[in-house]
């Protein structure tokens, strides 16, 4: 059983500093993703691991071995490719056999491992085909069982999934996520999609500009972001300027004066307040609630998504989206109406303005 | 951006590759520039070799009559080109795969053979030209400015041709369709929407064949008489001044050297991007041509590939023709060919040697090269790329009397062998099989070569073991484009060969200045046919791609 350690791995492309000091560890079985934009150094730090580049400083340690000093060709570490990187002059079973080759096993071993890889992936019968007779999912899967197939001590995936169409990314995604459990093997997964990341991950490592933002599972990514990036990145997020003066909190652009109970888990001076669309409710304009914030304002736009509802309200002079599930035909709120929306304390996100945030309640 | 761990084999490759190149290119051609500035009686440094140049008239005959070759083969070029383009792009011609056929059969005929077939026609006692005297029809002769740039017109157009309907190819019929539905007449359409946007294309192709046209060597010197343009003035000057210092041909090459570099690098600059490549393309649907217009069509199109077509079919006609020594007879004989087996197979065998010798290098430093320079970028390989703008600069003629002045003294004494025939041959053409091997690679996802690396192979294995075998009918494609090329050169092997070293190209020119035109009939048709097998081969690995021709 060995742990993953990364440690102060630092890079830089000429003057462009990429990574800064990524500090990682990631347990033996565990699905471990890289969640960021592009640009944030995911993918280089991905290359690092594979061996296609090397630190600027900082080692990767596996268990007892130092994997950085180690030529990328002998790190046994199973890669998946965001363009799949299938051999286009080699057939199906030639291709989950390439890297078992290379490792001198015996040729009925050999016929028997590629068997069982391509069962695992759903290709059996396909042994012969060539990568041209292939759609785009299946060609990833072979560029997947090819990877597993030299049992490796760590798979690493590149945006697997991002050349698929969205019906088969799905069914993919939750494919991976079944047999790397079966096969708990540790995962290095490469995504800036926010919702696969959400549904395969043990752990979430929220990148941004080359720093590692917040790792936390899944659960915690989404409901307790420690940064503003990763409360903005990751699922919808709406941000409410404010303002406390002694004596007054300003929410909004609007000088609002807000109540006591609000007021006392504030911080003094500029901050901003977080909440997510479906944590709002719209409620009757008399409502007042000990532990919720009461704000009103009028609806600019409404979009129907069959299940729920998407409303854009203005407030103060800034918008709010809010998202409910969709209401009778009668009650669908209509462009200009005046209504009042109810921000409840447990969800409000504190973001600081030096970037860190917290839930607002203790 | 790889850096690898442990041992790159890629680094000492790219230091060797770089020692091959100073050694063979940048060296000899050193020796010209130094050469230009020495002066030929004292040995000591001066400009007099430039000063006699700029003195003497028959140079400046010669520079004015270089432009005059240039810009006539281009705009001969250009007006049979864009006809033929706009034709088969805008009308559906039958015979679209004839009319192709035989404008890369002129493409690839090389240019002596263009030259001697137009003079056995219309030449003095030229065979069309006897015929019209018979019927009481004087035409003047083929020979002087009007020929050579007749047969540059005859022999660049399918330049032309190729790379504007390729552009034509890749530009959206939509925008036509736009400006149609916009009220724009079909005229003003073709003028101010699909002219502009074919106008790199255009441009490019124009220039390219007039670089071809100021250093081809072959054509003023046969057909041109007194019409004395700067490379035959080099080989003149370095004929003269053999044994003894080559100071006026060195600095002729020179100014020839600069002279086409501007129109090179002003080609490049013209077609440095493809600004109006659309990527989606919807085949264009031709009109079909009716009545008066149908004939104009299809006879316009067929006389300009018949036309550029005429040597070849001469060729091949008048080696079977009967002789008597070098003149011919009535009827029909394979006595041409019976002489060159019996006395002239040498030219024959030393030919296919060296192309080979040339080509089984150029594949093997050309994939290297094209490798670095498609996958390993950095300051080192990006100076490679440069320094291989170099041959493209670099006239035949200059690179001949360049390597002859550097290598007849030890320790390359090479002068007179068969290895410095090869040697030209190879960096002459190194560049195209380089850059078509970088062309290739960058069609290929570098992820292929990192998953076989990430699978347990070595940085080389995974290049021996993936990268090659799915380039490798692009590099056997660029492999035969080589070979032709090698088969037909020329220039260099003019002032490299001697009487053991020498090739078909050198027999075929030097027949045909002897006048002895049966023999260069059946030297040609089987260089010719050697070629067209090579071209049709090479077509046909590279996926009937045109790209590979150019």
């Amino acid at each position: 059983m060995s742990e993953l350690h990364i440690q102060s791995v630092t890079k830089r492309f000429g003057l462009v500093p990429v990574l800064h000091g990524i500090d990682l560890t990631i347990r033996q079985g565990e699905f471990f993703t890289l969640l960021g934009p592009s640009g944030c150094g995911k993918t280089t730090l991905l290359r690092v691991l594979a061996g296609f580049l090397m630190p600027d400083s900082g080692s990767v340690m596996l268990g007892q071995q130092r994997l950085d000093l180690l030529p990328a060709h002998q790190r046994d570490i199973g890669m998946v490719f965001q363009d799949y990187a299938v051999f286009p002059h080699l057939t199906v079973a030639e291709n989950i056999g390439f890297g078992l080759k290379a490792r001198s096993v015996s040729s009925s071993q050999l016929r028997e491992r590629v068997q069982e890889a391509m069962q695992m992936v759903q290709l059996d019968g396909l042994a012969d085909r060539l990568p041209s007779a292939l759609s785009g999912g299946q060609q990833q899967r072979v560029g997947l069982a090819r990877a597993i197939a030299i049992r490796p001590k760590l798979l690493l995936m590149d945006e697997p999934l991002s050349n698929l169409d969205a019906k088969l990314r799905t069914e993919l995604r939750d494919e991976i996520r079944d047999l790397q459990r079966r096969l708990g093997i540790t995962t290095i997964y490469v995504t800036h999609d926010q919702e696969e990341a959400l549904a395969v991950s043990d752990t979430i490592c929220v990148m941004n500009k080359g720093q590692a933002e917040q790792i936390a599972d899944p659960f915690t990514i989404y409901s307790a972001p420690a940064t503003r990036f990763a409360a903005s990145f990751v699922g919808t997020m709406n941000f409410i300027p404010c303002h406390n003066m002694t004596g007054s909190l300003h929410i909004g652009q609007d000088g609002t004066v807000h109540t006591d109970a609000l007021q006392a888990l504030c911080p003094q001076g500029a901050f901003e307040l977080a909440i997510r669309p479906e944590h709002i409710a719209i409620v009757a304009d008399s409502h007042a609630c000990p532990d919720g914030l009461v704000l009103h304002g009028h609806v600019e736009k409404t979009v129907y998504l069959g299940r729920e509802v998407q409303i854009k309200l203005v407030l103060n002079g800034h918008s709010l989206l809010v998202q409910t599930p969709a209401p009778s035909r009668q009650n669908l709120a209509r462009e200009g109406d005046r209504v009042s929306v109810l921000l409840p304390f447990e969800h409000l996100v504190l973001c600081h303005p030096d970037g860190r945030a917290g839930a607002l309640l203790p | 951006m790889m850096t690898r761990l442990g041992f790159d084999v890629w680094k000492p490759i790219s230091v060797g590759l770089w020692l091959l190149l100073l050694a063979f290119l940048v060296w000899p051609l050193s020796s010209v520039l130094l050469a230009s500035f020495i002066d030929n009686d004292s040995g000591a440094w001066s400009l007099s070799n430039y000063v006699d140049l700029w003195q003497s008239r028959a140079f400046h005959r010669a520079f004015i009559n270089t432009f005059i070759a240039g810009f006539g083969g281009m705009a001969g070029a250009l007006v049979l080109g864009l006809t033929l383009a706009v034709l088969t792009s805008y009308w559906s011609v039958k015979g679209r795969g004839l009319i192709q056929t035989l404008a890369i059969l002129a493409l690839v005929s090389p240019p002596f053979i263009g030259a001697y077939a137009w003079i056995v026609l219309f030449g003095a006692n030229g065979s069309v030209r006897v015929f019209l005297r018979d019927w009481g029809l004087a035409i003047p002769t083929i020979y002087g400015a009007g020929g050579v740039i007749l047969v540059f017109a005859f022999k660049f157009y399918p330049y032309v041709y190729l790379i504007v309907s390729g552009a034509l190819q890749a530009l959206n019929p939509s925008l036509e369709e736009a400006a149609e539905s916009l009220g724009v007449p079909p005229w003003q359409r073709f003028f101010k929407i699909t002219l502009p946007m074919i106008m790199p294309a255009i441009v490019g192709s124009a220039l390219l064949t007039f670089v071809l046209s100021i250093a081809d060597f072959g054509t003023p010197r046969l057909i041109g008489r007194d019409f004395n343009v700067l490379a035959t003035e080099a080989f003149s000057l370095f004929a003269s001044e053999i044994g003894g210092h080559a100071g006026g041909a060195s600095a002729l090459s020179v100014i020839l050297i600069v002279t086409s570099s501007v129109f090179v690098l002003l080609q490049r600059y013209a077609v440095r991007s493809d600004l109006y490549h659309s990527g989606l393309v919807k085949s264009r649907t031709p009109h079909s041509a009716k009545g008066l217009g149908a004939i104009m069509v299809y006879g316009l199109a067929y006389l300009i590939v018949l036309c550029g077509a005429i040597p070849a079919i001469t060729a091949v006609l008048f080696s079977f023709r009967k002789t008597s020594g070098p003149v011919f007879q009535q009827g029909w004989s394979l006595q041409s060919y019976e002489k060159i087996l019996s006395s002239l197979s040498t030219p024959i065998i030393n030919t296919l040697n060296y192309s080979l010798s040339a080509v089984c290098l150029i594949v093997m430093v050309g994939t290297l090269l094209g490798y670095l320079i498609a996958r390993r970028r950095g300051p080192s390989t990006a100076a490679l790329d440069t320094l291989l703008m170099v041959p493209y600069l670099v006239p035949g003629i200059v690179m001949g009397i360049a390597l002859v002045t550097r290598f007849n003294v030890p320790p390359l004494a090479i002068t007179g062998t068969g290895f410095i025939i090869i040697l030209a041959v190879f960096v002459r053409r190194l560049p195209y099989a380089s850059r078509a091997v970088a062309m290739a690679l960058r069609q290929l996802s570098p992820s292929l070569e990192e998953a076989a690396i990430s699978l347990g192979y070595k940085p080389w294995r995974a290049f021996t073991r993936v990268t090659v075998p799915l380039i490798a009918p692009g590099i056997m494609a660029g492999a035969l484009m080589s070979f032709v090329t090698a088969m037909n050169e020329l220039s260099a092997s003019l002032v490299l060969y001697v009487g053991g070293t020498i090739t078909m190209p050198v027999r075929i020119y030097l027949s045909v200045m002897d006048g002895d035109y049966g023999t260069a009939s059946a030297l040609a048709t089987v260089l010719l046919a050697l070629t067209v097998i090579s071209v049709a081969t090479a077509f046909h690995l590279s996926g009937r791609k045109q790209s590979v021709l150019l």
